[in-house]
């Protein structure tokens, strides 16, 4: 087995002792991987990527990159290189002068930095804007400048912050798949924070769900979606519908509900989390069969995006239902009018069954 | 009458207008006055009797205010240099650290801006009685990198305000060690700050007078007190020429500063076209 090219064992981060930012902290990135950490503002996602860089200074734990331990190593002899949320593009300097910066601070000599940044901005296909100042580029120009500035330094890995928050949405789009393929294509580990689920689920293949300076499940993007270990992953990460359920012997007891046939999974008997993502859920006229968990509902509200809509259901759970479909049509949108009466039902396998 | 235009045009209203002439007459009449009559032929500063240049020979023949002129550029040139260092140190010590009582000490540096000039002087000259120091030049030059400091911290202290500390991080990232990320990226972010607090603590240094007056011994007069002391006989054409000459400076001084900054900002892009 090799070994994992980052090693983070109970790292901590408490500022001025009071707040706890990071608590003791485990995770490790195999090498070659697009790793996300991923949680609210505040949650500590932002401090670990500044330790890794070296920026902050643990109060406990250890972190060891490449083997090594780093925390007594200073940011500028760690072999991490960093894209910063607002990319930190030096102003006074030319492009061709900010990605070369890094090789000259390391006393590469002129012929070679030319030549290694000629590549390193081909590679972010800035060619030809060595001479640009910052002040000339778009917002999406100098991101490419501050990743060729760190991917000119042959990392072993690249840590990105908030790497497309400072986009717009038409850009963001194209550039996570970008830097999906830019990272394939050098096959630097890549370690990035966001608070945006989408950007990590899309773009990362390991994702830490963070929360109050902790994580709380480490998996695949799928693993994350369709099987979150608990209720605030699943609640975190995509829209979902919630009852409050009792575990038995035979089965699992919701109000509204009845007695379901459930895999407990192991789970106890008591409170759990009855869940189900609202695209699972089919809507049709007719009772659909005993096989399906199913209910009748009242279509209420109509929330239209275009491509998808979501619609809010008044049931006999009491608790409101969101089913999102997709406008297979141009006429579905028009069927399905406020007011009307339909069926709800989800296979009893895409239930999720979670803490309380 | 009517009022088309914006609400906020207030430089179309003519009370408006009215104000702005008379606060650069106010600003300026002297000033020009002053210039004009040191070209006049007469002792006295009065009735216009003619051009002549006479006075500026004058003013340049005397000998003991050429002497003072060095002396005041002597002054002016150590105190900006020793004090646009210790001020940008102070400027970045105060943007960058936390520490306990730091709002006291805050105050404590910034107080030679607010202390009226008398005690300051005053409390210099009890400084150098009693550590038995001569008065002369060098107490002059003590004294003006004193009060010239907390100018200089104030305006590198702004100009840090607006810095993204992240620049730093960046270059450190990087691989550039402290002093690396001092000299290429602090550094050049400071410049402007730098031009400013020099020509601010230059132009404080060259027209100090009071505490000037307190901290000088005999043969060390400055420019101002020279002047000075010829006013206290009478206002001859004389002082107007040699205080034209100190306005000539200061504005060319002025000119330069802007000048090399722009072409700091030119100078980059030139070399860049090259590389």
């Amino acid at each position: 087995m090799t070994e994992d090219i980052i090693q983070v064992t109970g790292l901590t981060k408490t500022f001025g002792g009071v707040v706890t930012a990071v608590d003791a902290v485990d995770f490790s990135v195999p090498e070659g991987a697009f790793f996300a950490l991923l949680g609210p503002s505040g949650c500590g996602k932002t401090t670990i990527l500044r330790m890794l860089a070296g920026l902050e200074y643990p109060t406990a734990g250890s972190i060891r990159i490449d083997g090594a331990e780093m925390v007594a190593v200073p940011p500028n002899r760690r072999p991490v290189n960093m894209v910063f949320q607002s990319y930190a593009v030096f102003p006074h300097m030319s492009v061709a002068e900010n990605v070369g910066y890094g090789l000259r601070v390391a006393g590469v000599g002129r012929a070679d930095i030319a030549e290694r940044v000629g590549a390193a901005l081909a590679l972010v296909r800035l060619d030809g804007f060595e001479a640009r100042r910052p002040d000339q580029l778009s917002g999406g120009q100098r991101q490419r400048v501050a990743l060729a500035r760190a991917l000119v330094k042959r990392p072993r890995v690249l840590l990105l912050d908030e790497p497309l928050s400072a986009l717009d949405a038409n850009l963001r789009e194209q550039m996570r798949l970008e830097l999906v393929n830019l990272q394939h294509s050098v096959g630097i580990t890549f370690v990035m924070v966001t608070h945006d689920q989408d950007e990590a689920l899309s773009m990362a293949d390991r994702i830490a769900v963070m929360e109050a300076g902790r994580i709380r499940q480490l998996a695949t993007p799928y693993e994350l979606y369709e099987r979150p270990a608990n209720r605030f992953v699943a609640e975190f990460i995509g829209a979902i519908n919630t009852w409050p359920a009792t575990v038995g012997t035979a089965g699992v007891a919701v109000a509204g509900l009845g007695e379901l046939a459930l895999d407990t999974g192991g789970r106890p008997a008591g409170p759990a989390t009855l869940a189900v993502r609202p695209e699972k859920i089919a809507i049709s006229h007719a009772e659909p069969t005993a096989a399906l968990i199913r209910l009748p509902a009242t279509l209420r509200q109509h929330v239209y995006f275009g491509n998808e809509s979501q619609l809010l259901f008044d049931n006999p759970t009491g608790r409101t239902m969101v089913v999102s479909v997709a406008n297979r049509d141009r006429e579905q949108a028009r069927r399905l009018a406020v007011g009307s009466q339909h069926w709800l039902s989800w296979r009893v396998e895409d239930s999720m069954l979670l803490d309380p | 009458m009517s009022r088309a235009g914006n609400p906020f045009d207030y430089a179309r209203r003519w009370w408006m207008r009215a104000i702005l002439a008379a606060s650069f007459l106010f600003l300026y009449f002297p000033i020009v006055a002053l210039i004009a009559f040191s070209f006049n032929n007469s002792k006295r500063n009065i009735n216009w009797r003619g051009f002549t240049l006479k006075y500026y020979e004058k003013a340049f023949a005397n000998e003991a205010l050429h002497d003072a002129f060095i002396n005041s550029m002597i002054v002016a040139s150590i105190s900006t240099l020793v004090s646009t260092v210790l001020g940008a140190m102070l400027g970045i010590l105060l943007y960058r650290f936390r520490f306990p009582l730091k709002g006291a000490y805050e105050g404590m540096v910034h107080l030679p801006i607010v202390i009226p000039e008398v005690c300051m002087g005053v409390a210099l000259l009890a400084f150098f009685a009693a550590i038995k120091m001569p008065l002369g030049l060098t107490t002059i030059t003590v004294s003006h990198i004193a009060f010239t400091i907390p100018f200089v911290a104030v305006v590198i202290r702004a100009r840090m305000a607006g810095f993204d500390r992240s620049l730093e991080e960046a270059a450190c990232d990087l691989g550039a060690g402290q002093w690396q990320v001092m000299r290429d990226i602090t550094l050049p972010y400071l410049k402007p700050g730098l031009i400013a607090g020099a020509m601010l603590a230059f132009t404080l240094s060259l027209d100090d007078f009071v505490i000037t007056f307190f901290t000088s011994g005999p043969g060390s007069t400055t420019f101002p007190i020279k002047i000075y002391s010829m006013v206290r006989f009478s206002v001859t054409p004389e002082v107007n020429a040699a205080s034209t000459l100190l306005i000539v400076l200061t504005l060319g001084l002025t000119v330069v500063a802007m000048w090399v900054q722009s072409r700091g900002d030119g100078g980059a892009g030139a070399r860049k076209e090259g590389a």
